[in-house]
C-alpha cells in the first residue's frame, strides 16, 4: 500500500469542545463516520482534488477547529443531503457541514459576545424583547396612540422620518457588522493559497453564479430545495426592492403616504407572490424529508421569522383595505419581526447570504470551482 | 418419526454437527432444502488459504455419512415449522418431489431426450441446464433431478422414455413430514446479500459487474465457462480487475454488519487470478481490510505483489462506458484525491445474510440480522454468526457437544 503525497510535519491544535458544539448545532452523528469517503464520491459539487466532505468529518472528529474554521469547502455545499443519503453509517455529512457553518457564521460575526448569545436558543426571548423594548420607549417619548377609526394610514402610528431614521441605523449597523466579519472571514481564507484571479474579478463571476444559482443547480438531487431557494431569494430581493421604493416615494416624490396601486405595494406583492409559495415548499420539505437530517434552530429561526415577516405584512395589508384598525397592531408585530431579520442578520442563517458569496468567490479565485 | 437430533441445513457445517453426532451412536436426521449436500462450499473455486478446491473436504466428509447407517438424510426437503412440547421438538417438513429415484445411474440419457431449459441457479443464472439436470458434476447424491417450474410433465415424457433403468416417475407428488427430535441444531446457512439493492454500484445493469461467489463459479473449472476468467458482455478475458470490498456491507442502508471474510475471499481471488493470469492488474478498493489471526500472512504475501493496487477508499459509483468496461470511482482517502479507474471486469465482495431473512422457519427466534438467537435450538455455521468455513466446523462441533449434553442430561446416552 501507499500513499502518494508526503506526510508533512504539523503541529496540530486540538479544540476538544468542538465536536460538542457541532453536536449542539445537529452535526453530532459525525461520531460514527468511518472515512469510507462515500460522501466525498456521491456529491456532484464535490471537486477532484481534497475533496469534501470526508475531509471535514475527519477533522471534526479530531476538533481541529482553526482548519475548519478556514476551509471554504463548506460553502461548496448547498445541502442536497445526497451524501446523507448514501452515508453507509447514518453520519449525516450533510448536517455536519451545515453545523460548521453556522459556526463560521458565530465565529467570524461582530460583536463575538453578540453572536454567541444569538446562536443559543435559550436567549431568543431575549433577542425579541429588544425591539419591543424599542417600541414601548418609542410610544412614551413620542406619545403616539394607536389611532381610532378612519383611513388606516401607518405613518400616522409610525410617521416615516422616525421610520427611515431607524432603518438607517439599524441596517448600517446590520451591514458593517456583516462586512467586518465576512472580511474577517475573507482576510483568514486568502493567507492560506494566493488566488489566480483578481478578487473583483471573481467577485463579479460569483455574483453571477448567485444570479442563476449555477452552484445550486449541479446538485441533481432534491430539486424542490432549488426551487424553494430561488423563490425564496428572489421573493427576498424583490420585497427588499419594494422597501426602496417606497423610501423613493416618499422622499423623492413626495407623496404623502403609502396608498394601494403604487408601485411599493405592487413589487411588495409580487415579492410575496414568490417568496411564500418558496417558504412553503422549504418548510414542507424539511418535515417530510426522509432523508436523515437534523433539523436545527439556526435553520428554523431563519424560516419562520421570514413567514411571519411575510405574513403579518400579507394580513396587514388586508386588514388596512377592510379599515380595521387591528392592522396597527399587526404592523406593530410587522415592524419587531423587520427589526429582528435586520438587526440579527450578520449572526442568523441570513447572514449565509454574505459569507457564501466571500467563500465562493475565494474559491473562485484559486480556481476551485465545481465540474458543470 | 423419531430422532435423537434433527440438523437443519446440510451445508458444511450441518454435514459436520450431524457425522459428529451420528458417530458417536445418535440417531441423526439431516434435512436439506436443496437436492444437493454441502451448500456454498460445493459452489467455492477454491477454500482460502491453502486454495484448494472444496471437494477436498466435502469428499471426506461425505464418506463418513456415507457409511453412518444411524444418519438419515432428506434432500429437497424444507423445515417449515419447529416447536417444542415436553423435552421434545417437532418438525414440519415438506418434501419435494425430485421425480427421479435411485435406480438412476447419472449416465444422462434423460438430458439428451429433454428440450426444455432452465436458469442454471447453481452458477447464478450464467448458463442453463435442461429441465431435468444434475446439480453439480460432484452432487451427493449423485442422481438427477427434474425441474417441476419447467418441465412439461407426464405428456412429454421423453425423459422417461429415455431413462433404461426405469428411474424417472412423472407423477411424483411431494407431501408433508414431521419428526420429533430431542435436540435441533439449525444450520441454515446464507446467501449473498442482493447487490442489485447497492444501487449505485450497477450490479444487475452492467454485465460486468459480479459478485464474488459468481466469480467463484465463474473460475470453477465445472462453472459455467469451464475456468477460463471471461467478460459476461462480449466473452475476452479481462487484463484488468477491480475488486470491491464492503459493497453493501457495514451499510446501515444495506448489510449492518461486516461478513468478516469477504476481505479474505478478494485475497484468495487475486491470488488465484494472478496464477491464472499472470499479467492481470488488480485493483482492490477498501475501507478497512480485515486479515483476522494467521491469515495476516496471506494479506502481506499479496500486499508485496507490486501489481496489485490498493486503493483505500469506498466505491461509491460505477458507470458503464462504451466499451463495456467499467468506470471505478471512489475518494482514494490516503492521498485526498477522487480517482476514476477504468476497468475491464468488477467483482462486489459482498456479504453473507443469514437464509432466515429470505425463509425463515416458524418456531425459530432470529436476531435483527437473521441470526438464530434461540435458547432451546442449537445453531452452528452462519445460520448462527459469520464466519469462514472452518470457523462454520469448529461452531458445528460446539453445537454438536451442547446437542450432546442436552440429550445425556436427559438420559439419553450412547
Amino acid at each position: 500500500m501507499s500513499t502518494s503525497n508526503p506526510v508533512s510535519r504539523q503541529r496540530i491544535e486540538v479544540d476538544l469542545n468542538f465536536v460538542n458544539e457541532v453536536t449542539r448545532r445537529g452535526g453530532g452523528d459525525v461520531k460514527k463516520c468511518m472515512q469510507c469517503s462515500e460522501c466525498s464520491v456521491v456529491c456532484p459539487l464535490s471537486p477532484s482534488e481534497s475533496p469534501f466532505p470526508r475531509k471535514e468529518m475527519l477533522w471534526t472528529q479530531w476538533g481541529l477547529k482553526d482548519k475548519l474554521m478556514a476551509d471554504p469547502d463548506i460553502w461548496m455545499c448547498h445541502n442536497c443531503e445526497d451524501c446523507s443519503k448514501e452515508c453507509p453509517r447514518n453520519a449525516k455529512p450533510g448536517s455536519v457541514l451545515g453545523a460548521l457553518r453556522s459556526m463560521v457564521i458565530e465565529t467570524y460575526s461582530w460583536p463575538r459576545a453578540i453572536s454567541r448569545a444569538f446562536s443559543k436558543k435559550a436567549f431568543l426571548a431575549l433577542f425579541a424583547l429588544v425591539p419591543v423594548v424599542l417600541m414601548i420607549v418609542f410610544f412614551l417619548a413620542t406619545g403616539i396612540r394607536v389611532p381610532n377609526g378612519g383611513p388606516i394610514y401607518f405613518s400616522s402610528l409610525v410617521p416615516y422620518n422616525y421610520l427611515d431614521t431607524a432603518g438607517i441605523i439599524v441596517g448600517a449597523y446590520a451591514i458593517l457588522a456583516l462586512l467586518y466579519g465576512c472580511f474577517r472571514y475573507y482576510r483568514t481564507l486568502s493567507k492560506q493559497k494566493k488566488g489566480k484571479m483578481n478578487a473583483v474579478i471573481a467577485a463579479i463571476l460569483t455574483l453571477k453564479d448567485v444570479i442563476l444559482h449555477t452552484w445550486f443547480s449541479v446538485c441533481g438531487s432534491n430539486r424542490n430545495r432549488y426551487y424553494a431557494h430561488i423563490l425564496i431569494f428572489y421573493g427576498f430581493c424583490v420585497l427588499l426592492l419594494a422597501t426602496f421604493t417606497g423610501a423613493l416615494e416618499i422622499h423623492v416624490f413626495g407623496f404623502s403616504h403609502a396608498l394601494l396601486g403604487e408601485p411599493q405595494n405592487i413589487i411588495g406583492n409580487i415579492g410575496t407572490v414568490l417568496i411564500l409559495p418558496g417558504l412553503l415548499i422549504a418548510i414542507i420539505n424539511r418535515t417530510t424529508s426522509k432523508v436523515p437530517k437534523e433539523d436545527t434552530y439556526f435553520d428554523w429561526f431563519f424560516l419562520i421569522l421570514l413567514l411571519l415577516i411575510v405574513c403579518t405584512g400579507f394580513v396587514m395589508e388586508l386588514l388596512r383595505l377592510d379599515g380595521i384598525s387591528l392592522a396597527y397592531w399587526t404592523y406593530m408585530i410587522h415592524l419587531i419581526l423587520v427589526f429582528m431579520l435586520v438587526a440579527y442578520f450578520p449572526y442568523s442563517k441570513f447572514a449565509h447570504l454574505a459569507y457564501r458569496f466571500f467563500a465562493l468567490t475565494y474559491l473562485t479565485s484559486i480556481g476551485r470551482r465545481p465540474a458543470v | 418419526m423419531n430422532t435423537d437430533v434433527l440438523v437443519v441445513g446440510g451445508g458444511i457445517a450441518g454435514i459436520t454437527a450431524a457425522v459428529e453426532a451420528a458417530e458417536i451412536g445418535y440417531n441423526v436426521t439431516l434435512v436439506e432444502k436443496n437436492f444437493y449436500l454441502g451448500g456454498r462450499v460445493v459452489q467455492f473455486y477454491k477454500y482460502f488459504p491453502k486454495l484448494c478446491p472444496p471437494q477436498c473436504g466435502l469428499e471426506i466428509l461425505l464418506r463418513r455419512a456415507k457409511n453412518l447407517r444411524n444418519l438419515t438424510i432428506y434432500t429437497g426437503a424444507e423445515v417449515k415449522n419447529v416447536s417444542k412440547g415436553g423435552s421434545d421438538y417437532t418438525a414440519e417438513i415438506t418434501l419435494s418431489p425430485r421425480f427421479v429415484n435411485d435406480r438412476c445411474t447419472s449416465c444422462g440419457k434423460c438430458v439428451e431426450a429433454c428440450d426444455v431449459s432452465r436458469e442454471n441457479d447453481f452458477n447464478f443464472g450464467m448458463d442453463t441446464t435442461k429441465a431435468i439436470y444434475l446439480p453439480h458434476q460432484y452432487a451427493f447424491p449423485n442422481r438427477y433431478v427434474i425441474d417441476q417450474r419447467n418441465c412439461k410433465g407426464v405428456e412429454c415424457s421423453k425423459c422417461v422414455e429415455a431413462c433404461a433403468y426405469g428411474a424417472i416417475d412423472l407423477t411424483e407428488k411431494g407431501k408433508n413430514i414431521t419428526i420429533d427430535a430431542r435436540a435441533v441444531i439449525i444450520s441454515t446457512g446464507w446467501k449473498q446479500y442482493d447487490a442489485e439493492k447497492i444501487h449505485y454500484l450497477g450490479f444487475g445493469k452492467f454485465k460486468n459487474v459480479v459478485t464474488n461467489l459468481m466469480m467463484e463459479r465463474i473460475a470453477s473449472p465445472n462453472g459455467p465457462f469451464s475456468g477460463r476468467i471471461v467478460r459476461r458482455s462480449d466473452g475476452k478475458e479481462p487484463k484488468s480487475v477491480a475488486f470491491v470490498q464492503c459493497a453493501g456491507s457495514r451499510d446501515e442502508n444495506n448489510l449492518k454488519y461486516c461478513s468478516q471474510v469477504c476481505c479474505l475471499a478478494t485475497i484468495k481471488q487475486a491470488n488465484y487470478l494472478k496464477t491464472l493470469y499472470p499479467e492481470i492488474k488488480i485493483q482492490i478498493f477498501y475501507i478497512d481490510l480485515r486479515a483476522y489471526g494467521i491469515y495476516e500472512h496471506f494479506l502481506k504475501r499479496l500486499e508485496s505483489d507490486r501489481s496489485v493496487e490498493f486503493i483505500r477508499g469506498k466505491v461509491s459509483k460505477i458507470d458503464e462506458l462504451g466499451n463495456d468496461n467499467l468506470l471505478v470511482q471512489a475518494e482514494d482517502t490516503l492521498s485526498g484525491t477522487k480517482v476514476g479507474r477504468e476497468v475491464e471486469f468488477v467483482v462486489l465482495a459482498t456479504g453473507m445474510e443469514p437464509s432466515s431473512v429470505a425463509s425463515g422457519i416458524k418456531g425459530v427466534s432470529y436476531d435483527e440480522n437473521g441470526f438464530v438467537s434461540d435458547d432451546g435450538l442449537f445453531s452452528c455455521g452462519v445460520a448462527h454468526k459469520v464466519g469462514d468455513v472452518s470457523q462454520s466446523n469448529q461452531d458445528a462441533e460446539a453445537a454438536t457437544l451442547s446437542a450432546i449434553q442436552l440429550l445425556r442430561n436427559s438420559g439419553v446416552r450412547k
